[in-house]
């Protein structure tokens, strides 16, 4: 398997590994679904300075990034977890976008990852 | 009465039967006695009969008396009393008509009030007086006409009138109605048809009525007056307090008090003084009648009438003014009585109010009036009052909207003359002034006369005054703010010219301060007899002018030099044969001048906004610059020599000095200063190409002595394994040694020479820190244990694992700095630490497309390591010399700790070609040691080694107690740490002592970690102690030493495990959960082969389970573990949800997320403890990703059982459910 820096190889041959390939493409599809929409929750949260909410959102995400390897992604979102514990929103919408770029490159891998699995 | 009693009650029988008789007017016979009893009683009876009679009138009209005084009480409105008595009396007397007259002689008018005839009203005119009322008026006695009226008028002298075509009476009696003796009006009865209509009784009666009808009238009619007098009086006051409060015009206002009291009290002469506004005087402010032309415009206070009334504060009458002894010398003789009132103000008497009289009418002011006057004068005093409250408000305002408008005008510019100028105006139309006079202080002491307009400004701006001279000169000194309206007196006065002398003259100065300074003066004057002296008021208000004043020409002159500075530095930067970048704290460029174009090729549009680094940073200088963003980033400044990158691509030698720039305190960003020496490194590497072939050949030579080196050194080993003889050996050793210390300087010399030519070049690649830091360690602790140091080290939690750089290079600096701790130290410890920081420069660079520059940036972190000895120390004036090559502290240093003196150098210049700079720090006492820092700036690479004593919590670990004993409180602290990081409880005491205390009251541990060497009692001798102690036979024991190997002697065979310091967290974790956990954990690297699911799980150990968790992701990956091990869970997404589906069914497990929305698990594992007691709620197995410091305790206290984290790992998950009991089902409810 082509190494990919966004995801951990091997957590996400684990999974598939354990939990079978049909599964951990039904997994990638909630994860992107749900990924979207914690993304708006942080940017609304953002908007809306409401630090329990953005914290809350980026606990999510952290935890289900993990799960799929996407350490560097999950990484991150802890910054914003932290971010959020501390009440420091201000100026935290570079870190938001970042996350998002984020997503797009993990979104990339993992979509790669499963055509070479496909294939 | 007089009658016989006796009689009476000798025949009473008789009597009645009599009486009876008598009354129903029977005749028969009678006997005798019986007549003559009849004759004496008959006239007995007739006797009582009148004076039932009398009796029955009196009643009567004591009664109606009664009736109509009731009546009459409650009236006062007199229409209603002549119609209530008027009614009466015709109902009372058999009158065909009953008229009430009132009378008034002075107006010969009779008027009437009521009139009735024959059981009809009227309501005539009133009419002349006629004659049969001057008839009554005259007598003033009831007049009773029962017969011939007309004949017996005739003889009174009256001739009645008579209306035409009606007749005279024929019955009349009239009574007068009488108060004071006085005839009022009349009431009279009449009747057209009888005569003797009237008699004695009815004219008693009549007479009765009509006094209680005077009484009653009268009494209304004082009511009535009272009540005109006190709604005139009050309809006055109600006009006077409207009229001069239609106004807040002061001058107004008084001749209306004036004009109102005259009209009140029946005058027109009166006037009002005030009190000055000093308290001196009382002045006149107005006056009218007698009063308009008087001038006397002042009185002392205790002056006539008015000083009087000021003084006392009360009312003051007096008859005949001119003869009175406190009368003004200065008063007209034209008044006879004079009624003075004060004006209160509050409490305070702010003036007097007079009224007089002429002195022809001698007329006086009743006690009324006086009074009066005393409640106007009252009301006076406090229309004054507003009236000056007013004016003082509006003073106020005006001159509030004076200086704002001057504010305003000298802020419109910012040129100094048109500012001083545009004061000096103001201050002259504002202030009736004649003059305005601006000095400015100048450096040398003198007050040169900047601006100065109106009369004698030639002569003010020819006056040269010092600062102290002259009355300008001397508030110019003090800045006080002074009124001088007597120039003359003041001996501080210097005249500009003679005409000023004529001593009408006033003058008004006040100082301007800017900054608590005394910056000039301002100085108005004006004529004091046309244009009136200066006032506080006018003081006050110069100060607040001067104030605004000072600040105008404050911000002018700022301007000034502001301007100046401005244009300087501008200058300075366009003309800089230097390239100049301003860049702000993130390192994006906001300023860019000429020669950066130049140099770069980029233009200011191009390169404003742009990340510094991505614009002229080529790619194998990027770290050095992000370095440098960095060192922007917290204030410091820097300088290279280093290359950049033109637009063009082409590559260009920079001197690079990075200068941060403090406005107001704060740190905004940093001048990039760039010199291109191109030309200077090219002249430069010319006349260093000797050095470098110096060095060139050095290095080869190096090369070439390494080798025959290497050949000593493996030799002299061989030779060693050979049999020796103890001098061969002693030789053998000798050549050893000193082959691995020639050896080291050589590579000190090489890696210089290398640095120094420039041909030093760094690896890129992937390395793992914390085993570089253990290698480091390694290196150097043989001769720590030597020396009996310990040697400790601690990496933040946070540093990345894996990094990307050259890692025999770091190791260099480690080492190279550890040995010299060592080396340096003869007792104590040695503490390697290391922290990191994410590198945050450039996130927030969207201009940048290319997102990788991004990723980079973000993926770098500025590693900062310490090593701190306790060692000799180092001098502080010579830390800066530590560094250059070929030195030591001191040339004895050298003969006593060998070395090079080259190792430090080259460390130095290590860490800077690595992004980062050293620096020592001490405070030059020995057994205080050193510290010595550095940084480098590297990227973090993917995770290489599956770290887990990295990952936080580990459930092998979790909640076991951990007890350390050890003297070394560095050392303690790490343990502690770790174990705290790994979930451990851990306890540490340095006394061997305390933790037999411990152990011994039964302190419950999992195993105790002891030192080796302690003061107190050593380790094995400390673990033969605990064996001995009940509690702890079969604690596991781990012995912590300096060196390898096991300790000899008692109890050291009572050890589990032997680590060597400084523990390794790797070897620590491992030796924890080989003696602690249940199954070793793997250490290495990630076991690439998955683990096997057992899908009998849920045959062997049948469980209810909900899974509590909001994440779609974990929820759906911990439902797909637990369907492969045969579960069907149910699925809650909040904290809520899982409390009511517990409520629905008892489940044996509930996997628990902690953070969800609604209700978090912690808050429903406590609700759900609170409901079901233990043993029937379900194995709460807690699932969270936080690794933070006391979130498994929280987990613990919230109530739950267990603990997995995530992402969930099978074994974990597996092990869990396998601590899991069903919960007994028939037990429940």
């Amino acid at each position: 398997v082509r190494q990919v820096p966004e995801i951990d190889p091997s957590i996400y041959q684990e999974l598939c590994a354990t939990m079978g390939d049909d599964f951990i493409g039904k997994l990638v599809d909630t994860f992107f679904e749900e990924t979207t929409q914690l993304i708006a929750a942080l940017r609304q949260a953002l908007a809306q300075s409401d630090a329990i909410a953005f914290q809350r959102a980026a606990h999510s995400l952290k935890s289900s990034s993990a799960s799929l390897g996407a350490l560097q992604f999950s990484a991150r979102a802890r910054e914003l977890e932290m971010i959020g514990k501390n009440d420091q929103l201000d100026g935290a919408g570079g870190a938001v976008e970042h996350l998002a770029a984020e997503f797009d490159l993990v979104r990339q891998a993992l979509l790669a990852l499963s055509q070479e699995l496909r294939e | 009465m007089q009658w016989n009693c006796w009689l009476i009650w000798d025949v009473l029988s008789d009597i009645f039967f009599l009486f009876f008789n008598v009354h129903k007017g029977y005749r028969m016979d009678k006997p005798k006695r019986v007549r003559t009893l009849e004759r004496q009683l008959s006239s007995c009876v007739a006797e009582l009969q009148a004076a039932n009679q009398r009796i029955e009138q009196y009643n009567a009209e004591l009664s109606l008396l009664n009736r109509v005084q009731q009546g009459l009480a409650a009236r006062l409105d007199m229409q209603t009393i002549y119609d209530l008595v008027g009614d009466k009396i015709y109902e009372l007397f058999e009158a065909q008509a009953v008229n009430i007259y009132s009378y008034h002689p002075d107006a010969n008018q009779m008027q009437p009030h009521y009139v009735i005839e024959k059981g009809k009203r009227f309501y005539p005119h009133s009419s002349p007086i006629s004659e049969t009322a001057r008839l009554l008026i005259r007598t003033r006695q009831p007049l009773l006409v029962n017969q011939a009226f007309e004949q017996r008028m005739a003889e009174l002298g009256v001739t009645p009138s008579i209306i035409p075509g009606t007749q005279f009476p024929k019955s009349v009696l009239f009574v007068p109605l009488l108060l004071n003796g006085e005839v009022k009006g009349a009431v009279s009865l009449q009747n057209v048809d009888h005569e003797n209509a009237f008699d004695e009784s009815d004219l008693r009666l009549l007479t009765m009525l009509a006094a209680s009808m005077s009484a009653a009238l009268e009494n209304a009619r004082l009511y009535q007056e009272t009540q005109r007098v006190a709604k005139e009086t009050a309809l006055a006051f109600s006009e006077i307090s409207r009229d001069i409060s239609a106004t807040l015009d002061l001058p107004t206002i008084l001749e209306r008090l004036v004009i109102r009291a005259g009209q009140l009290l029946d005058t027109h002469h009166g006037f009002i003084y005030l009190i000055s506004p000093d308290k001196t005087a009382l002045e006149r402010k107005v006056g009218t009648g007698v009063f308009s032309e008087d001038l006397v415009l002042r009185l002392k206070l205790d002056e006539g009438l008015s000083g009087q009334v000021w003084q006392t504060g009360r009312a003051l009458l007096v008859d005949d003014y001119d003869s009175w002894p406190g009368r003004s010398p200065q008063g007209v003789n034209v008044v006879h009585a004079l009624l003075g009132a004060p004006l209160y103000a509050g409490t305070e008497v702010v003036g007097v109010i007079a009224l007089a009289t002429e002195r022809g009418t001698r007329r006086t002011f009743n006690p009324d009036q006086v009074e009066l006057l005393e409640r106007f004068a009252q009301l006076g005093g406090v229309a004054i009052q507003n009236a000056r409250l007013y004016e003082e408000s509006r003073r106020h305002a005006d001159e509030m909207a004076a200086l704002i408008e001057i504010g305003r005008d000298i802020s419109a510019t910012l040129d100094l003359p048109s500012v001083l100028e545009r004061i000096a105006t103001h201050a002259y139309s504002l202030m009736s002034a004649q003059e305005v006079v601006l000095r400015l202080c100048d450096p040398d002491g003198s007050l040169p006369a900047v601006v100065a307009i109106g009369r004698h400004a030639v002569e003010q701006k020819a006056q040269v005054l010092k600062i102290g001279q002259g009355i300008q000169g001397e508030v110019a000194r003090t800045g006080v703010a002074e009124i001088v309206n007597f120039p003359s007196q003041d001996p501080r006065y210097l005249p500009v010219s003679a005409e000023e002398e004529d001593d009408r003259q006033a003058f008004l100065l006040a100082p301007l301060i800017a900054r608590g300074e005394v910056i000039g003066v301002m100085s108005l004057g004006r004529d004091r007899l046309t244009r009136g002296a200066f006032t506080i008021r006018d003081l006050d208000f110069l100060v607040s002018l001067a104030r605004q004043a000072a600040i105008a020409i404050q911000n002018a002159r700022l301007f000034d030099e502001v301007q100046s500075q401005k244009q300087y530095s501008e200058a300075l930067v366009r003309y800089s044969p230097a390239a100049l970048i301003t860049v702000n704290v993130d390192s994006h460029i906001v300023a860019w001048n000429p020669a950066a174009e130049k140099l770069f090729g980029y233009t200011e549009a191009e390169a404003l906004g742009r990340f510094v680094t991505d614009l002229v940073a080529p790619v194998e200088k990027r770290t050095e610059s992000i370095g440098f963003t960095q060192m922007n980033r917290r204030g410091e400044g820097f300088h290279s020599i280093t290359q950049r990158i033109r637009k063009d691509g082409s590559l260009v030698d920079v001197e690079l000095s990075g200068v941060p720039v403090i406005v107001n305190g704060k740190h905004v960003g940093l001048i990039a200063i760039y010199h291109d020496i191109t030309e200077l490194l090219r002249a430069r590497r010319e006349a260093e190409s000797a050095n470098e072939a110096k060095s060139a050949f050095l290095a080869m030579m190096s090369h070439e002595i390494r080798t025959p080196m290497n050949a000593i050194i493996g030799m002299s080993g061989l030779l060693m394994d050979t049999p020796l003889t103890p001098e061969q050996r002693d030789f053998a050793e000798t050549i050893r040694a000193g082959g691995d210390a020639l050896l080291t300087i050589i590579n000190d010399i090489l890696d210089f020479s290398k640095i120094e030519a420039g041909r030093m070049q760094l690896e890129q690649q992937p390395f793992d820190l914390w085993e570089c830091l253990e290698a480091s360690l390694d290196l150097v602790r043989i001769r720590a244990a030597e020396k009996n140091l310990e040697l400790a080290y601690q990496i933040d939690p946070a540093a990345p694992p894996a990094l990307i750089g050259d890692v025999t290079r770091l190791r260099q600096i480690l080492v190279n700095l550890l040995s010299n701790a060592v080396k340096f130290t003869e007792q104590g410890e040695i503490l390697l630490s290391v922290t990191s920081d994410p590198v945050a420069g450039n996130q927030e660079n969207v201009e940048e497309p290319g997102r990788s520059s991004e990723a980079d940036a973000a993926s770098f972190y500025q590693l900062h390591f310490s090593v701190y000895d306790t060692g000799v120390g180092i001098p502080p004036d010579r830390l800066d010399q530590l560094f250059q090559a070929f030195n030591q502290v001191d040339v004895s240093t050298s003969r006593r700790y060998g070395g090079t003196g080259l190792g430090l150098a080259i460390s130095r210049r290590l860490c800077e070609l690595m992004g980062g700079r050293m620096w020592a720090e001490s405070q030059g006492e020995p057994g205080k040691g050193s510290t010595f820092h550095f940084t480098i700036t590297v990227q973090a690479a993917p995770e290489l080694v599956y770290h887990p004593y990295l990952q936080g919590e580990q459930p092998p670990l979790q909640g076991k107690r951990l007890l350390i004993v050890d003297d070394n409180a560095t050392n303690r602290r790490i343990l502690v740490l770790q174990a705290h990081n790994w979930g451990m409880q851990a306890r540490d005491t340095a006394l061997p002592q305390q933790a037999l205390e411990w152990i011994q009251r039964g302190d419950p541990f999992d195993l105790a970690v002891l030192d080796m060497h302690m003061p107190e009692m050593e380790g094995p001798a400390l673990a033969v102690e605990i064996r001995k102690l009940p509690g702890a036979r079969y604690l596991p024991l781990i012995l912590c030493s300096s060196l390898g190997g096991y300790a000899p002697g008692a109890g050291a065979g009572l050890f589990a495990a032997m680590l060597t310091k400084p523990v390794r967290p790797s070897v620590l974790f491992d030796t924890l959960v080989n003696l602690l956990g249940d199954q070793p954990a793997p250490t290495g690297r990630r076991a690439p082969v998955a683990p096997k699911i057992d899908t009998e799980m849920a045959v062997r150990y049948p469980l209810h389970i909900l899974v509590a968790e909001d994440n779609a992701v974990n929820q759906k990956l911990a439902l797909r573990l637990l369907t492969q091990m045969g579960y069907r869970a149910d699925v809650a997404a909040n904290g809520l949800e899982a409390v009511q589906a517990q409520e629905r069914q008892a489940y044996d497990v509930i996997l628990m997320d902690v953070q969800m929305p609604e209700l978090d698990g912690l808050e429903a594992t406590r609700r759900i403890c609170a409901r079901w007691s233990q043993g029937q709620r379900p194995y709460i197995i807690a699932m969270t990703a936080n690794v933070m410091h006391g979130d498994r305790e929280l987990c613990l206290e919230a109530g739950m059982d267990d603990y997995v984290g995530k992402p969930i790992r099978v074994d974990e998950l597996v092990a869990a459910l396998t601590r899991a009991r069903p919960v007994e089902k028939g037990s429940e409810l």
